[in-house]
Formats: structure tokens, sequence, C-alpha cells
């Protein structure tokens, strides 16, 4: 059984004048030292917000899209990502993963990332 | 307020081993939203996050508010027991989309805004269905 990390839900509403909002780097997902990671990203609200989980190694720091979800037509979205899938594609796993939320006018998400390394 | 709730308070400061670690913001309270269907409706911090500030005098405090609805906003409030009573540290000025950054002192009732031993943050409206998300971020001056 491999380690389980989740963000607990998580909801964030934005303004025009706050597009953005980041996982904080000290919740960031280690997954240095796995070979395969299943996240999971359940959706309860997507509305005018797209969510985003990206990853990198910890020596660049340059953030590849492991998923992009714009509405709620799949509200469970199940990755595989694989540590022997080259560097920037979308099925590799990096040695970090992170969300981020954007949006444009009064956005609203409400989101929970979970990650299984293996 | 049980024990244990009382010694998980966030401690801001700490001993000297920890000096160069104090100078670094660090998150306070993650990104969160809170709302009221109500006026009346005031949402206040798990006291597990309350900071301690016994160890140090001044902390800088800086808020991130990403929205606000129904005239919502966070007002900061210092104590010196978690049984209170609690005083308004600010003038409810955690109000606006944004990066605001405010000083919390200790040292001196005459400051801008003093602080006593324990800091805890307040949601509150001022219209109904009101609604606030934000993060705050502390560091040690």
């Amino acid at each position: 059984m491999g380690k389980r990390s989740t963000t607990g839900w998580i909801t964030l509403r934005g303004s025009s004048g706050y597009p953005t909002i980041e996982q904080a780097e000290s919740d960031w997902f280690d997954c240095a030292g796995a070979n395969y990671a299943q996240v999971e990203v359940l959706l309860a609200q997507l509305s005018g917000a797209t969510l985003t989980v990206l990853g990198a190694e910890k020596n660049n720091q340059y953030f590849v899209n492991n998923l992009t979800a714009t509405d709620l037509s799949s509200t469970v979205h199940t990755l595989y990502l694989n540590r022997k899938v080259p560097p920037g594609d979308s099925d590799r796993l990096n040695d970090v993963l992170k969300w981020v939320v954007t949006g444009n006018s009064n956005w609203e998400a409400c989101f929970q990332v979970v990650v299984n390394l293996k | 307020m049980a024990t244990a709730q009382f010694t998980s308070m966030v401690a801001a400061g700490g001993t000297a081993a920890s000096t160069a670690a104090q100078s670094k913001p660090k998150e306070w309270q993650r990104w969160t939203t809170v709302g009221g269907s109500v006026t009346a409706t005031k949402i206040y911090q798990d006291s597990s996050l309350w900071l301690d500030l016994s160890n140090t005098v001044a902390v800088r405090i800086t808020a991130h508010i990403s929205y606000v609805g129904g005239s919502a906003e966070i007002t900061l409030q210092t104590s010196n027991s978690p049984d209170g009573p609690w005083t308004d540290v600010t003038s409810g000025d955690l109000d606006a989309v944004g990066k605001t950054v405010l000083a919390v002192s200790s040292e001196s009732d005459n400051e801008p805004y003093p602080g006593r031993r324990y800091l805890r943050w307040m949601a509150s409206g001022g219209a109904a269905n009101w609604e606030i998300c934000f993060r705050l971020m502390y560091e040690v001056m």
C-alpha cells in the first residue's frame, strides 16, 4: 500500500482583481522517490474557473500540466502518472505536484485532490 | 477551552535556534472561503490556529483576499487569555480584494495595531449572504 495524501475539500472564490490562486508551496505533494501515482481530482463546483494540476522536478521548478479541468462535464478525473514517461509529457510523474485555479470575474471552485503514490 | 487546544496554538517567534526562520513569511491560515446568510453571523478562526505572540514583540500579517461579497470583512482580534475578552486590532480594514499588510505589536497599546498574547481572525458581513475567500501569512518582525 502506498502513501496517500489529500487536500481535503477546498472551496475558493475569486474575482477579476484576484484571478489566480495557487496551492502554497509548503502543501505541494511530494512525489520524489515514487515510480507511479494515481491522482484523483474530485470536482463539486467549477464555475468560470479552470483547475490545473501540474508537476515539476525539484531541481528546475518548470511545471508541466498533468490535468486541466474547465467545467463539471466530469466530476471525477483520475490520472495515472509514471516516472518512466519522458519529462515534459502530461503523464510523467515528477517530484512535486501542485494545484492552481484561475478564473475571470466571480469564479468559484470546490474540489479535492488525492494523490496515491505507489 | 481544552488544554490540548491551548498547547497546539501556533507559536510565533520561538527560541533563538529558530531565529533564522523568523524572517520568512509563514502561512497562518490556508486559503479558505467562509460566509453567512445573515449579517449577525460571525465566524472565528479555529482555536488550534490562533497565533501565540508570547515569544515575539511584533508580527507582520499579510492578507490575500480573492473575493468579497455582501460587504464581508476579516477582523484581527487579540487577547491576553484564550478565554477573552477579545479586542479588535484592526478597524475592519481587511475587506478589499488584493494584498494587505498589517503590523501587529504587543509592545505598546499606543501602536496603531496593538496586540496582546493571542491573535485570531473573525469574519463577518455587512449584508445578507456575505462571503469572503482569503488566506493569511505571518512574519515575525
